[in-house]
């Protein structure tokens, strides 16, 4: 017998019935159950996006602002200088030119921050040293 | 036409030659269940995995087979996405590649001649695992499951030079292989 005669005698394999049922049954149920599987990843994933924005969106409102020097919200700064000074008016006889003297102690500045974003420099300082 | 929308109940189906008619997909897995699956088993040689490749055949029948045209028949493109799919299964586990070794049966010096072709058609199946893939599904589409030269060019996407070339190849092969573990069994 030839090989070609040999591998048409395969041809007449046969199969078991239950497996052919066991095949059937296995398909049946994917199929079925793939409508079921979309809907659990699209839960799943509605879920994810919710819960991660809101983790990042009280991430955010928690999160502590960087302090730059000189710009924190009701910060005090001294004064470096004197607020008022009064140069007095040189005496003609003087030989020395007369110093400016310190008539009101200084006040220090306190610097309002309009915006929580350090980005935004809008400020309004206390006192009335201005 | 083939309607857009698949159910599990009825189906579009029919042939050139008669009209569309609609059956449950289930009945459409019966009547093509053993083209199916006996491809798949000789073209990946263990029973297990024809299983799985059938249950994805079907699988991508349902959710795939609606864009095909319900006047053609559906047997070419079965064993077309069969062959897709075993040479996925194939390229996906290497352990499915040629199995070297091959433990002929005990012979018994009085075999009847029935239990003779029967050791020969075991031994044809051996052979069959150690052929090249291409060389394999086309003596299994060809040989087996009775295609013409030009149905398995058009099932593999191939020319019927290029298929009548593998089968000629192929057989000669099987013959080389056949003879090898006849000789393998006498020592």
């Amino acid at each position: 017998m030839n090989e070609q005669e040999l591998l048409a005698g395969l041809r007449e394999d046969s199969i078991d019935g239950s497996v052919y049922a066991e095949v059937r049954a296995r398909t049946m149920g994917r199929i079925r159950r793939e409508p079921f599987s979309r809907a659990a990843l699209a839960v799943a994933a509605a879920l994810i996006l919710v819960v991660g924005s809101s983790v990042l969106l009280r991430h955010k409102q928690t999160e502590v602002m960087p302090v730059r020097a000189g710009r924190d919200v009701g910060m005090v700064m001294p004064t470096v200088e004197p607020a008022v000074v009064e140069v007095p008016r040189a005496a003609k006889s003087a030989r020395v030119r007369p110093k400016p003297q310190i008539t009101a102690a200084a006040e220090p500045m306190e610097i309002h921050l309009m915006s929580d974003d350090p980005n935004i420099a809008i400020i309004w300082i206390a006192g009335d040293t201005l | 036409m083939a309607p857009k929308d698949l159910t599990l109940t009825m189906w579009q189906l029919g042939t050139a030659a008669d009209s569309v008619q609609a059956i449950p997909f289930e009945e459409l897995m019966v009547r093509h269940q053993r083209k199916v699956l006996m491809t798949a088993l000789h073209l990946l040689g263990n029973m297990e995995d024809a299983k799985d490749a059938a249950q994805e055949v079907f699988y991508r029948l349902h959710k795939y087979g609606g864009g095909r045209d319900a006047s053609r028949e559906l047997a070419p493109w079965l064993y077309r996405v069969t062959v897709n799919v075993c040479h996925d299964l194939r390229r996906k586990r290497p352990e499915l590649q040629l199995e070297e070794s091959f433990d002929a049966p005990a012979i018994d010096a009085h075999l009847d001649e029935g239990m003779d072709l029967a050791l020969q058609r075991e031994m044809m199946r051996e052979a069959l695992k150690r052929l090249p893939e291409k060389e394999r599904t086309a003596i299994v589409l060809r040989d087996i499951e009775g295609l013409t030269t030009e149905e398995v060019a058009q099932t593999l996407g191939s020319t019927e030079t290029t298929v009548r070339s593998q089968i000629s190849t192929g057989r000669a092969k099987l013959r080389d292989i056949c003879a090898g573990l006849m000789a393998r069994r006498r020592k």
